[in-house]
């Protein structure tokens, strides 16, 4: 899918706007990659208790304390991100965007972030879990907390009047409150706690989970692309904006990210779990980092390998766990630890 | 004035009622029921020119016997694994799928739940040892 860039040059509008009145006709499309990812996006529609959730109950009552904190640790970071991900698009993408396709395409993504939401309850509700404990965590865990506040200070300037996004500060900070909740809420915290959460199927524990993780992981890696196709969309259309300033500001916020998710992993996995350990994960996030680096043109920073092939690299195909690869490597994960 | 004022005490005490944070599950977390329409989009999706939605199509779970049958032969690989992985295909469809000619789809029949043991012990046997380690991971699967 490319990216086609609507020339201001041509006298057409741009895709950014407040106009209330305008982009209320769907004809003519002038981003068909939002459509393409509409129609994705609404083909794959799917509900949580399509997955038996329940099956998993046994796995959970013969899991580790450690595996089991490490459960409600994800639950704690996720169940409010979804949230804070709708009010990122709501107060910070949605009333800035002009073209009615993307309209469509946030309106399935916002359905969708609430679908996500729902889908953590049903596992809370489903597993024996501390719902209270799980709940405070997101204010009471320092390291988690440190990425919300990180968060709402996009989405908080988004919402002040003196914003004015047909102004050069205006759309860089829309391309900021993007960077933030897309590239790296949800492009790299995410599918670092995506990998934990189906390293549990990697060692035959929690199957049905996994299952559910897999269709989030579906909806994101569409997130993701429309994300980074409205950043580039933006950016082709207002080069003024692309100054070398404000793209070493955003790749520090890239490499700021990775520092407060490796403290998070940290206290995700303090002891570790079989097969599994923070440093594992938080090489997993640098390459994540230089993915996301890699695809908003700045090329790689880490230059780290995948630890956790198994995980698929191309996230749009259903390759998310490459069982093939993944034997492999929890063996070798197993060995090195001893 | 505020329209607060148009509450009445039923309303009141209904509201009251539906706080609390320990009460009954929020959701039955139920997806609408399988009605003739939604095996209809489920059929046109799995004729879609992209590729990825007739790979929505496969792993969905309204999808019917005739959808996960045609989409067997599927030219994309991508489309045979979701019809392997999907824990609803019936079990001759994944015997089918057994003998596809691309390792990744018998790797996913090999996991699936689905999968009848005798013919997870003939993928135990299979020219790709791939396979065979998927066949052994599924192999540790508690109780299946």
């Amino acid at each position: 899918m490319r990216v086609v860039p609507v020339s201001a040059a041509r006298g057409r509008r741009g895709i950014l706007g407040t106009g209330i009145e305008e982009g209320l006709l769907l004809k003519p499309v002038t981003y068909p990659w939002a459509m393409e990812l509409y129609d994705q996006a609404v083909a794959n529609t799917w509900f949580p208790n399509e997955v038996q959730l329940g099956e998993d109950l046994a796995d959970f009552e013969r899991m580790s304390d450690d595996e089991r904190r490490a459960l409600t640790f994800l639950m704690s970071y996720f169940n409010p991100s979804e949230l804070l991900v709708n009010k990122a698009l709501a107060f910070g993408v949605y009333p800035y965007v002009n073209a009615a396709e993307c309209h469509l395409y946030l309106a399935k993504q916002m359905w969708e972030e609430a679908n996500h939401c729902m889908s953590f309850e049903y596992v809370l509700e489903t597993f024996p879990i501390d719902r209270e404990a799980a709940y405070a965590s997101h204010v009471t865990v320092p390291s988690m907390a440190a990425k919300e506040e990180f968060e709402v200070r996009f989405i908080k300037r988004m919402t002040e009047q003196t914003l004015d996004i047909s102004t050069v500060e205006g759309k860089q900070d829309f391309v900021r409150n993007l960077v933030a909740y897309n590239v790296i809420l949800e492009g790299i915290w995410f599918y670092s706690g995506f990998m934990v959460a189906l390293s549990f199927r990697q060692r035959n524990l929690l199957r049905n989970f996994g299952s559910l993780i897999d269709w989030i992981v579906r909806d994101e890696s569409l997130h993701l692309k429309f994300g980074i196709n409205l950043i580039l969309t933006v950016l082709e259309e207002n080069p003024e904006i692309a100054t070398e300033e404000f793209a070493a500001e955003i790749k520090q916020m890239v490499l700021d990210a990775v520092e407060m998710e490796e403290a998070y992993n940290r206290d995700l996995l303090p002891n570790g779990i079989l097969g599994l350990n923070a440093d594992y994960i938080n090489t997993y996030v640098r390459y994540l980092a230089d993915r996301r680096l890699d695809e908003l043109g700045f090329g790689t920073h880490y230059g780290v390998a995948n630890p956790a092939k198994w995980m698929a690299t191309a996230n749009d195909t259903l390759q998310l766990v490459n069982f093939f690869e993944s034997i492999n490597t929890s063996y070798e994960v197993n060995a090195r630890q001893g | 004035m505020s329209c607060i004022g148009f509450l009445s005490p039923e309303h009141r005490a209904a509201l009251a009622a539906s706080r609390g944070g320990s009460g009954p599950p929020l959701s039955s977390f139920a997806s609408p029921p399988a009605t003739g329409s939604k095996v209809r989009r489920v059929q046109l999706l799995a004729a879609h020119r992209d590729r990825a939605i007739r790979e929505s199509a496969a792993l969905s779970c309204h999808a019917p016997v005739d959808v996960l049958e045609r989409l067997t032969g599927d030219a994309a690989v991508s489309v045979r694994a979701c019809v392997a992985r999907n824990p609803r295909a019936p079990e001759w469809v994944l015997r089918v799928l057994a003998d596809d000619e691309d390792p990744r789809v018998r790797g996913w029949v090999a996991a699936n739940p689905a999968c009848h043991p005798a013919l997870r012990a003939e993928l135990a046997e299979d020219e790709d040892a791939e396979v065979g380690a998927v066949v052994g991971w599924a192999d540790r699967w508690v109780g299946r």
